[in-house]
């Protein structure tokens, strides 16, 4: 039983070790954002494609402002683009618009879309259409996209960036 | 027969001449007409005087009792044949009585009775080859407690040993000595339980607790750090790994109607020439590099695998990640997509350590300006 309990806390040791590496080696992204504000266009938009987006009625078209920082040392798995996403809870006042949709028939197309290297930091802007009369909406993220924690962000549409 | 320890009668040819009362091994002759009749088998028929203590005939050592042939009695033992009988030992034929009877090769100890090779220890009673602890130890094995043992013994503990030199008093039959180390035993198998039990629980919560935390800490460390930025102008030579690497030029090589690229894109190229010592490591190998706009969009570099074809057409040949590890020389192009109304952009290389590369050490940044190439 001795022997045993001895070899028992030099796995214990040996696991702490192996642990210890398998952080350090850190293969995986870290994502952190930060809203930083917002502008109302009024009730028509250029989405990211060059688009021009009208309205639905009683909503107004919004541009949301986000940092989205990569703190680790790994490429970001998501664009920074994909990387935020508006809340379903209130998807009756808020319509989010589609992101800008690459054709992958042109040459080099997979290299046409952003990405997020290790520690970095970009700006991001997320358009969408809101309902009038609110205030607050939600955006949430995943820092790790391997994991399933989820960042859930509130948004103050009375934060208006200058 | 009669016991003479305690007075029982029984039949000597049934009990072996061991007394079912009290367990006491009782010999059909008296010691001194064994020890007789040895003298008379081996020496002619010798005849002791009165004598105070033990008797050695034949090889032997007879310390108190009587010790015939090659034995070891001592105190009151009794040693026949070859043997070795302590205090009030009997041993007969080899054997080792001490205390007890021990006839045979056996080891009687306390008040134990050995015939043959046995080892029983307190009132043990060995017969043959076995080991008996306790009372009696049977057949060839190794009887504890109340155990019978016939054949080869070890009988331990107060006999009845003649030789030479004063008889000593037999040793009383000392059970607390077994008791001792019953319970000596106990408290340290007690003891091992408790640190078996504990170092399991206690392994457990620690590994996971320490492991946790440390995690935590070490994640901490890697997410907080910001490497350094090391900005470089066109056309100077810098350190990078174990190379030195020169940005030389940025080149504009189509545009999206003229190639075919995505929509409000063009392909722009870089030009580097490095050096290095040539070897196959990872310190020669260049890293994927990327590019940032003033709108601050950053664009991956396209592999060279890919734009190896097209680079060859422009005249513009591609710079494989590996060429510094083939070539203490290397003078290439990486191409990469660029937003239409952009004509700037910075070119960012990471200079990584650790053993799997992991950890941006640094960050190296040199400003470009996209130009029209004459000679595509």
């Amino acid at each position: 039983m001795l022997v045993f309990s001895v070899l028992y806390m030099g796995v214990i040791f040996l696991v702490l070790s192996e642990r210890k590496e398998r952080v350090g080696t850190m293969d995986n992204a870290y994502l952190e954002v930060e809203y930083l504000g917002c502008e109302n266009l009024g009730d028509t938009m250029v989405d990211q494609s060059g688009e021009e987006l009208q309205a639905s009625e009683g909503y107004d078209c919004y541009r949301l402002t986000f940092t989205v920082k990569n703190l680790s040392s790994v490429q970001s798995y998501t664009d920074p683009e994909d990387a935020i996403y508006l809340d379903w809870k209130s998807y009756e006042d808020v319509i989010t618009v589609d992101n800008y949709d690459l054709d992958y028939d042109r040459l080099f197309a997979s290299y046409a879309g952003k990405i997020l290297p290790g520690k970095t930091s970009v700006t991001q802007e997320l358009y969408a259409m809101v309902r009038q009369g609110v205030t607050e909406m939600w955006v949430y993220y995943y820092p790790d996209w391997w994991n399933d924690e989820e960042i859930e962000i509130p948004i103050s549409l009375e934060k208006r960036l200058d | 027969m009669k016991c003479f320890k305690c007075g029982k009668n029984f039949d000597y040819e049934k009990y072996y001449g061991i007394c079912p009362k009290c367990g006491c091994y009782n010999k059909k002759e008296t010691t001194e007409e064994q020890h007789q009749e040895m003298h008379d088998r081996y020496d002619g028929g010798y005849r002791h005087g009165p004598e105070a203590g033990g008797n050695v005939q034949g090889n032997g050592y007879a310390q108190g009792g009587y010790g015939p042939g090659s034995g070891y009695p001592q105190g009151g033992g009794y040693a026949q044949g070859s043997g070795y009988s302590q205090g009030g030992g009997n041993v007969q034929g080899n054997g080792y009585a001490q205390g007890g009877y021990g006839p045979g090769s056996g080891y009687p100890q306390g008040s134990g009775y050995g015939p043959g090779n046995g080892y029983p220890q307190g009132s043990g009673n060995v017969q043959g080859n076995g080991y008996a602890q306790g009372n009696y130890g049977q057949g060839s094995g190794y009887p504890q407690g109340g155990g019978y043992g016939p054949g080869g013994g070890y009988p331990q503990g107060s006999g009845y040993g003649p030789g030479n030199g004063a008889p000593r008093p037999a040793v009383a039959v000392r059970e607390v000595h077994s008791w001792r180390n019953q319970k000596g035993g106990g408290i340290f198998l007690l003891i091992s339980i408790f640190i078996f039990v504990a170092s399991i629980i206690g392994g457990t919560l620690f590994g996971v607790n320490y492991g946790e935390k440390q995690e935590e800490r070490i994640k901490e460390e890697l997410l907080s750090y910001e490497p350094p930025l090391q900005e470089h102008h066109l056309g100077d030579s810098f350190p990078f790994q174990a190379l030195e690497l020169t940005v030389e030029e940025a080149r504009l090589l189509g545009t999206e109607e003229e190639l075919g690229l995505p929509e409000g894109k063009k392909l722009v190229a870089v030009r580097l020439t490095g050096c290095g010592d040539g070897e196959w490591n990872y310190q020669n190998r260049l890293p994927d590099l990327y590019i940032r706009t003033p709108g601050d969009a950053c664009y991956e570099q396209i592999s060279s695998y890919e734009y190896e074809i097209y680079g060859n057409v422009f005249g513009m040949e591609a710079l494989d990640a590996y060429a510094l590890c083939e070539s203490g020389e290397a003078d290439g192009w990486v191409a990469f997509l660029l937003d239409e109304e952009e004509q700037r952009f910075t070119l960012y290389l990471e200079e990584r350590e650790g053993e799997y590369l992991q950890k941006i050490e640094e960050l190296h940044a040199i400003e470009l300006e996209v130009s029209k190439g004459d000679d595509r």
